[in-house]
Order: structure tokens, then sequence, then C-alpha cells
């Protein structure tokens, strides 16, 4: 089967991401202080922000993959673009309910009408149509053109989602830069806090890279064996 | 000084959400590897049987 073995590099990086997990939640248990209003509910925060860092970065590199798919038109970009797309859809679904588990004792609801939440179902919802779309066209080169259109104007929901918390009024706290003036979440972090947060958003940046690798392996092996049957076929 | 309110439940809660959400995508890619393999040993088989034939 073509592409089976794994690269060495590949196998390091899975090691080196696993052990960053590993880390962080050591960090997460042991290092973290405990906010006093939320108690330790607060420290699923550290997963949440990186599921969905890791969530809006994927659909970024989705887009910039179907910019360079429609300039080169090369296959390959496409594969790279289908993986981005999948695991920032994957990971985005995590943050939004590990965000409804958060909400439900600090809010007393596990889900809120709030611009913050809005923006970013919709942009689930939109990348779920997205696999919908792809699987309707029949036509391989067709079908990537015209996903690659889908993926560079769903990436308009990511910025959307980004700055929903900065510049409306909401009660989800923003931790990083600064929130609109009359915003009802927020809380102050400790530097260690600080700490454990930017360490948790490396290792699912280590991990999101052996994820993207090791899923463009898979397309690729998945095409190959496409091309193969219908070669047989034609025989 | 105000009691730390308990809401543990929700931070196992939310821990299991995220690494079983992690787990189950890594399980799904080890389960499509193992999946196109067995196509991919398929295939080979009934060329095989092609040949043979």
């Amino acid at each position: 089967m073509p592409g089976e073995e794994r690269p060495l590099a590949l196998r390091v990086l899975w090691v080196l991401a696993l052990t960053l997990i590993v880390a962080s939640l050591a960090m997460v248990w042991f290092y973290a202080p405990m906010e006093r209003v939320m108690g330790l509910v607060q420290k699923v925060f550290y997963f949440h922000v990186a599921a969905n860092w890791l969530g809006m970065l994927s659909f970024i590199i989705a887009a910039l993959m179907a910019v360079l798919y429609l300039i080169t038109r090369d296959p390959r970009w496409d594969r790279l673009e289908v993986a981005a797309v999948e695991i920032g859809w994957a990971f985005s679904i995590m943050g939004v309910v590990s965000g409804s588990v958060w909400a439900r004792p600090i809010w007393n609801t596990w889900w809120t009408q709030d611009p913050r939440l809005i923006t970013v179902t919709v942009m689930v919802l939109l990348y779920s149509g997205y696999f919908l779309f792809r699987r309707a066209i029949i036509d391989p080169e067709r079908r990537a053109r015209h996903s690659s259109v889908y993926a560079l104007v769903a990436v308009v929901t990511v910025p959307l989602t980004f700055l929903s918390a900065r510049i409306y009024r909401t009660i989800h706290p923003v931790v990083v830069g600064k929130s609109s003036a009359d915003a009802m979440g927020g809380f102050d972090m400790a530097p260690e806090m600080r700490l454990t947060m930017f360490f948790t958003l490396f290792a699912f940046t280590v991990l999101y890279a052996a994820m993207l690798w090791e899923r463009y392996r898979l397309e690729t092996a998945q095409r190959a064996l496409e091309e193969e049957k219908a070669r047989l076929m034609e025989v | 000084m105000e009691p730390i309110p308990d809401t543990s439940f929700y931070f196992y809660l939310g821990y299991f959400v995220l690494l079983g959400g992690m787990i189950l995508y890594l399980g799904s890619l080890w389960y499509r590897w193992r999946r196109l393999r067995r196509a991919w040993e398929d295939l080979a088989m009934l060329e095989r049987l092609d040949d043979e034939l």
C-alpha cells in the first residue's frame, strides 16, 4: 500500500506531541492555581481555548491551501485543505461542547444567545456543510475547485468569531487582548495561569502538525486506492 | 473570605469531552488506515485471482 510506512520525522512528531499534551495536562492539574470565584471548572479554560485556537488556525490554513490550489491546480493542496478542514471542524466542536460544560455552573445555563456562541456555531455549521458539499460533486477536479471556493468563503466566519467577543456586548470572557468596553465576562490571570495557557497552546499546535501530516497521508493513500480501482475497472 | 465553590463535576465533564474527543478523532484516523489497508489487500487478491483466471 502506498504511504504505509510512517516517516521517522512524523513518528518523532507524534511522540513529541503526545508528551507535550501529557505535560500540559500535568500543568493544568498540578501547577495552575485554582480560580477563587469559579473553582475547579475554570481549569477547563486551558484545553477549551487550545481546542478553539486549533480550530481557527486550521480553518485559516485550509483557506491558504484553497488559494494555493486555485492558483496551481496541484491536488496536493486540495488534500491538505481537506485534512485541515476536518481537523479544524473536530476541534471546534470540542471547543463548543467544552465551553457549554464550563458555562453551566458559571452562567447557570448550558447555552445562551451570546454573540460569541452564535458566531462559533455558525462557523461549525458552515464547515459541516463543506463535507456534504464535497460528497455532492463526483468529478475530482471540479470537486477540488468548488471546495476551495467554499473554504475561502467559509473562512470569513473565523475573524467574525474571534472578534465577536471583542466588539459586541458579551458575557464570554476575553483573556488575550482587549474586550468590548461594556463586556461582562472576563477574569484576571495569574502568571502561572498564563504560562499554563501558552504551554497548552504550544502543545496543541505541535499535535496539530502531527495530525495534519497524518491526515494528509491518509487522504493521499485513499485517493491512490480510488485511482487503482478506476484503473482496474478500465482493464 | 468566601469559600471556593465546588465545580469539580463540570471540570471532569469538560476534560472528558476534550480528551474523549481527541481520542475519538485519533481513533478514527487509526480505523480509516486499517480499513484502507484491508481494501488494498482485497484489491491485491482480486488482481491475483484475475491473473490466475
